[in-house]
C-alpha cells in the first residue's frame, strides 16, 4: 500500500486528468431496449398463455437443463410457461417503472420549482417535508398503505412515488437555485420577461439532465421495490405474473426446481443492473452536477 | 545543497504522455534563495515536486535526470529513503494553507507528526518556541486549536510551523503568498527572508512575479514550456538579460508603468505540453524566433556574468 | 457542542412528530378506522363497539392528542390478532430484527470500508475495477433473490448452514449476508470515491511532505473521507431496520418484518401502526447518533453556531 500511496496525484491546473470518454453503453443499452419492448409487446410475444393450467406438463425443466424446446424457460408447479409469465412479468416491472418514475418526477419537479423559486418559508417547509418523507422507509410504507387501501398495482405505484419524489425535489430543488441566480436567467428578467418565461425557457430544461439521470437509477429501484414487495405478498396480487410473485412462488422449489427462483431473479438483477449502469453512463456523459 | 541535472518529469494523460520538465539543470547554492519564476504550465511547480518524488506512477514520472539533495540522488532512491529525506531535509510551505492543513486535527498534532526527531517532553516547548517566532501570540493555547479558527496568514505561519519543525536544510516554498491578502503577503515574505538568513535555510522560491521574487530571492531560474531558459545570480539577469522571455518577462512586469501607458503583454499564448515542438518551447512567441529556433533546442550558454541562457537568438546588450 | 446536540435532537424529535402524524392522518383518511381496527369478520355491532371504546366517536383533535399521548407513554394499544397489547408483541420482535441488522450493518460496513478505501487509494488498478464492478453488481442484485441464491448454494447444495429459523449463530450468517450485500456496495462505492477526493487534496499532499508513514497518512485519509460514509452509514443502518423484512420473511427470522406480515394478514391495525412508530423511533435515533458523531469527527461542524442557530430556527419555522 504504501508504493501505492505515494503516488498521490498532484495534478497541476492545465494538467487535469481528464475522465477517458466513456465507453459506449452497449450492454445496459441493449438490456434496457430488451426490456422496454418486454414492457410494451410481453404479452404479445409470449409463446403460451401465462396464466394456463396445465397439470400434467408442471415442473418440466428448461431447455438448456434437459427440457424441451415448448417450453425454453421450463414450467411451474401449475405446469405454466416460465418464459411466457416473465415476458407478461416484464410488463408489470415496466408500468411499475414508469408509473413511479413518472408521477414521481412529476411531482418532485414541481415541489423544486415552487421551494427553489419561491424561497423562505414555503421553501424551508416543503424541504422539512421532504427530509421527513425520506426518513420513511419504504416497505414500512408499503405495509401501512397496504393495510388500509389493500393490494394493487395502483398501490404499489403510489407507494414508490410517495417514496421516490423527495428524492427529486431534494436534488432538483439545489438545482433549480444554482440555475435561477445564474446570470443569463437573470438577465432574461431583467430584460423584462417574465417570471413563467423565465421558469419554462430557462430553468425546466437546465434540469433536465439531472433529472433524466435520477430517473435512470430510479428505475432499478422501482422493479426491486416491486419484486420485494410481490415476494412479501402485498404487491401485485397473485396470480398475475410479476418478477416478484415468481419468485415468492419459486422459493418453494429451491431444492426441487432451481430454475423457478432463478429465472425471474436473473431477469430482474440484469434488468437493475443495467439500469444503475446506464444510470452511471448517463451521470457521466451529461455531467449535470458540473454543468455550467 | 541541491543539485538538479537534467530532469525531465512527464505525467500520464488518459494514455498520453505530458512532457512537464525537459532537460533542467539547476543547482540551489547554501543558505540562498532562489526563485524559479515562470507562468502556469511552465513546470516550475513539477521541479519542486519531482524534488521531493511525489510524481509517481499512474500520475507520472521521472523520466530521465538526477536530483541530489544533500549528496543523496533521490530519483534513485527507495520510497523509504524518500520518506525520510522529507522527514529530516526538505520543509515544504504550501501555495494554499486552508487546504493545505487537515481541518479534522488540531495544529499540535500536525506539527507533532512533523518533528519524530523531538523528545516527547520537551514537543510542547520546541512547538510553543517556534510559533512564538513565526510571530503567533498565545502559541500554547492555540495548538489545541484547529485550522478553521486561525485567519489566512496565520494558517500559513502554522504551514511553515510544520516544514520548520524538522530542522530542514532545504525550504521548498510553492508559491507560499499567492492565496494570500496583499497585506498579509509583505509580512509571510519578510518571514520567510529572516527565517533563511538565521537558520541558513536553502531556499526555492517557487512564484509566477518576478517582482516578488526581487524581493527575497538572490539566485533566479526562469522556466518556460518546461525548460530552464535563463538562470544566474538575479540581479545579474535582471539588468541584462539574455533570453527573449526572460526580456519579455521583464518587461511585462516593470514597475515602473505610469498612468495612461499600455501594459505590456507577451503576445500568443503558452505551448500545451502534450504536443511540444521539437525546438525552443518560446519560439513561436519569440520576436527573434529563426528557422533553427523552430527544429532544435539551444544548448546552455554561459555568461561572465554568472548566468546561463539557452537561446539562439539572445537579446543584445 | 451542547447547543449542536439539543438542535439536533429537536430536528428527531420534529421528524418522528411529522412522521407519527401521517400515519395517524393517513389511518382516518383511509375510510373507517374502526373498520381497519376490527377483525375481518367482525359483525356492525362489533365495529360499532371498537368505534366507543377506541374513541373514534370522538373529535379528531382529541383522538390526536390521545394518540400522541399514548406514544409517548409506549402504548400502542391492544393488538386484535394476538389479544396482547402491542408494546409486548413489538419489543421482542425488535430485539431479533435488531440482532440481524447489526450483524449485516457490521459485514457492510467493515469491508465496505476496506474494500472502498483500498480501490480508492489503487484508482485504475484492476483490483479498483474489480471492486466497482462488484459494487455496481451488489446494488443491482435484490436482497431476498441473493439470500434464495445463498440458501440454494450453502443450504441445500453444500449443506453447510441452516436454510431457516434463528437458532444459533450459523443460522444469522446467510440472513446477514443477503442483508449486507446493498449497504456493503454502497459504502464501498462512496468510500472508494471519498477516499478518492481526499487523496487528489492538497492537505494530502502536504502530509505526504511532512515524511510520515504510510499508516499516519492513512489515518488522515479514512478519517476525512470517514465524513460522508458515516452519513450514509447511518441512514443504511436505519434502512436496514426496514430491509429486514423482506430478508427475515424468507429465512423465517422472528423479528419485526415477520410480525408486519402477519400484521397485515389479521388486519391487525394497531400492531402494525405500533411497528412504524417503534421503527420511526430507531430510525430516527440512528440519525440522531450520526449527527452526534459527525460533530465528533469534524470539529468545524461545532464551530458553526450561527448555521446550527439557523437551521433550529428553520426547524422550528417548518414545526409552526
Amino acid at each position: 500500500m504504501s508504493s501505492a500511496l505515494a503516488s498521490t496525484p498532484r495534478i497541476r491546473p492545465g494538467l487535469r486528468l481528464r475522465r477517458r470518454p466513456g465507453r459506449r453503453p452497449w450492454f445496459s443499452g441493449t438490456v434496457m431496449a430488451i426490456f422496454a419492448f418486454c414492457g410494451l409487446f410481453g404479452s404479445v410475444v409470449a409463446p403460451h398463455d401465462p396464466d394456463k393450467v396445465n397439470l400434467s406438463q408442471s415442473l418440466k425443466p428448461p431447455v438448456f437443463a434437459g427440457g424441451t424446446a415448448t417450453y425454453l424457460l421450463g414450467t411451474d408447479q401449475l405446469g405454466r410457461d416460465v418464459l411466457s409469465r416473465l415476458l407478461t412479468g416484464a410488463q408489470v416491472s415496466f408500468l411499475v417503472a414508469a408509473g413511479a418514475v413518472l408521477i414521481g418526477g412529476a411531482i418532485g419537479m414541481l415541489v423544486a420549482l415552487l421551494a427553489g423559486y419561491t424561497g423562505g418559508r414555503l421553501d424551508a417547509v416543503l424541504t422539512r417535508v421532504a427530509d421527513a418523507s425520506m426518513a420513511f422507509p419504504v416497505v414500512l410504507l408499503a405495509i401501512v398503505i397496504v393495510a388500509i387501501y389493500g393490494k394493487g398495482v395502483t398501490v404499489v405505484i403510489a407507494v414508490l412515488v410517495v417514496a421516490a419524489w423527495p428524492q427529486y425535489a431534494r436534488v432538483l430543488r439545489s438545482e433549480v437555485i444554482r440555475i435561477r441566480t445564474q446570470e443569463f436567467v437573470t438577465m432574461s428578467r431583467v430584460m423584462g420577461g417574465g417570471r413563467f418565461w423565465a421558469i419554462t425557457r430557462h430553468v425546466v430544461p437546465n434540469t433536465i439532465p439531472t433529472l433524466l439521470v435520477l430517473a435512470t437509477l430510479q428505475i432499478g429501484l422501482a422493479i426491486i421495490a416491486e419484486g420485494s414487495l410481490s415476494f412479501l405478498g402485498i404487491g401485485v396480487p397473485p396470480p398475475a405474473a410479476s418478477w416478484g410473485n415468481m419468485l415468492a412462488d419459486g422459493r418453494n422449489f429451491l431444492a426441487t426446481a432451481w430454475w423457478l427462483p432463478v429465472v425471474p431473479g436473473v431477469a430482474l438483477s440484469l434488468t437493475v443492473l443495467a439500469a444503475n449502469l446506464f444510470g452511471d453512463w448517463l451521470r457521466q456523459a451529461l455531467d449535470p452536477a458540473t454543468r455550467r | 545543497m541541491l543539485e538538479i541535472s537534467n530532469l525531465t518529469t512527464h505525467y500520464f494523460q488518459g494514455g498520453q504522455v505530458a512532457t512537464a520538465v525537459r532537460g533542467a539543470s539547476l543547482t540551489l547554492k547554501k543558505g540562498l534563495a532562489t526563485a524559479i519564476v515562470g507562468e502556469s504550465g511552465s513546470g516550475k511547480s513539477t521541479v519542486a515536486m519531482s524534488v521531493m518524488r511525489m510524481i509517481r506512477p499512474p500520475i507520472g514520472d521521472i523520466a530521465e535526470g538526477t536530483i541530489r539533495v544533500n549528496g543523496t540522488d533521490v530519483t534513485a532512491a527507495s520510497p523509504k529513503q524518500v520518506r525520510e529525506i522529507l522527514r529530516t531535509s526538505i520543509g515544504f510551505v504550501p501555495q494554499d494553507p486552508t487546504t493545505a492543513l487537515d481541518p479534522l486535527y488540531t495544529i499540535r498534532s500536525q506539527i507533532v507528526e512533523a518533528m519524530p526527531h523531538v523528545e516527547r517532553d520537551k514537543r510542547t516547548e520546541t512547538m510553543v518556541e517556534l510559533l512564538t517566532s513565526l510571530g503567533i501570540a498565545d502559541a500554547r493555547d492555540r495548538l489545541r486549536e484547529h485550522p478553521h479558527q486561525f485567519s489566512g496568514g496565520m494558517r500559513q505561519r502554522v504551514a511553515i510551523a510544520i516544514a520548520l519543525a524538522k530542522e530542514p536544510d532545504l525550504l521548498i516554498a510553492d508559491e507560499p503568498t499567492t492565496a494570500l491578502d496583499v497585506t498579509t503577503q509583505i509580512g509571510i515574505l519578510r518571514l520567510l527572508d529572516r527565517l533563511r538568513r538565521e537558520r541558513h535555510l536553502t531556499t526555492m522560491f517557487i512564484t509566477h512575479d518576478i517582482r516578488v521574487a526581487r524581493l527575497v530571492c538572490q539566485d533566479l531560474a526562469v522556466m518556460y514550456g518546461g525548460v530552464v531558459v535563463e538562470s544566474g545570480p538575479l540581479s545579474a539577469v535582471v539588468d541584462a538579460p539574455s533570453h527573449p522571455y526572460t526580456r519579455a518577462l521583464l518587461d511585462a512586469s516593470s514597475l515602473d508603468v505610469g498612468p495612461r501607458q499600455r501594459l505590456r503583454a507577451i503576445s500568443g499564448s503558452p505551448p500545451t505540453l502534450l504536443a511540444m515542438p521539437p525546438g525552443c518551447p518560446f519560439a513561436p512567441r519569440c520576436p527573434n524566433a529563426t528557422d533553427i529556433c523552430h527544429r532544435e533546442m539551444p544548448a546552455t550558454t554561459a555568461k561572465a556574468d554568472g548566468t546561463s541562457f539557452a537561446c539562439w537568438n539572445p537579446v543584445a546588450s | 457542542m451542547t447547543r449542536y446536540t439539543l438542535s439536533r435532537l429537536l430536528q428527531g424529535l420534529v421528524a418522528m412528530w411529522v412522521i407519527v402524524t401521517i400515519v395517524f392522518f393517513l389511518a382516518r383518511l383511509g375510510g373507517d378506522a374502526a373498520a381497519l381496527l376490527a377483525p375481518a369478520d367482525a359483525t356492525p355491532e362489533q365495529i360499532a363497539a371498537i368505534r366507543v371504546s377506541y374513541g373514534f366517536d370522538q373529535p379528531l383533535y382529541l383522538q390526536y392528542v390521545d394518540y400522541l399521548r399514548g406514544i409517548a407513554t409506549l402504548d400502542f394499544g391492544q393488538s386484535v390478532s394476538y389479544r396482547q397489547p402491542v408494546v409486548d408483541l413489538v419489543m421482542p420482535a425488535m430485539v431479533n430484527t435488531a440482532r440481524l441488522a447489526l450483524a449485516a450493518f457490521a459485514i457492510a460496513l467493515v469491508l465496505g470500508v476496506t474494500f472502498g478505501a483500498i480501490a480508492g487509494v489503487r484508482a485504475g488498478t484492476r483490483y479498483d475495477q474489480a471492486v466497482r464492478g462488484l459494487s455496481v453488481l451488489g446494488q443491482s442484485v435484490p436482497p431476498f433473490w441473493l439470500g434464495m441464491l445463498l440458501v440454494l448454494l450453502f443450504s441445500i447444495n453444500l449443506g453447510w448452514l441452516p436454510a431457516f429459523g434463528s437458532e444459533g449463530f450459523t443460522s444469522l450468517i446467510l440472513p446477514a449476508c443477503a442483508l449486507a450485500a446493498f449497504p456493503l456496495a454502497s459504502i464501498a462505492r462512496l468510500t472508494r470515491s471519498s477516499v478518492l477526493e481526499i487523496v487528489a487534496r492538497d492537505q494530502t499532499l502536504f502530509e505526504r511532505s511532512k515524511g510520515v508513514g504510510p499508516a499516519t497518512l492513512m489515518s488522515h485519509i479514512l478519517r476525512n473521507a470517514s465524513l460522508p460514509v458515516v452519513t450514509l452509514a447511518g441512514i443504511q443502518l436505519g434502512a436496514m431496520f426496514s430491509g429486514t423484512i423482506v430478508v427475515e420473511n424468507l429465512f423465517a427470522w422472528p423479528g419485526v418484518g415477520q410480525l408486519a406480515i402477519q400484521g397485515i394478514q389479521a388486519r391487525d391495525f394497531a400492531l402494525i401502526q405500533g411497528i412504524v412508530v417503534v421503527n420511526t423511533f430507531v430510525f430516527v435515533a440512528l440519525l440522531f447518533v450520526v449527527d452526534l458523531s459527525y460533530g465528533w469527527l469534524d470539529p468545524r461542524v461545532r464551530a458553526i453556531k450561527t448555521a446550527v442557530k439557523s437551521r433550529v430556527e428553520a426547524t422550528v419555522e417548518a414545526a409552526a
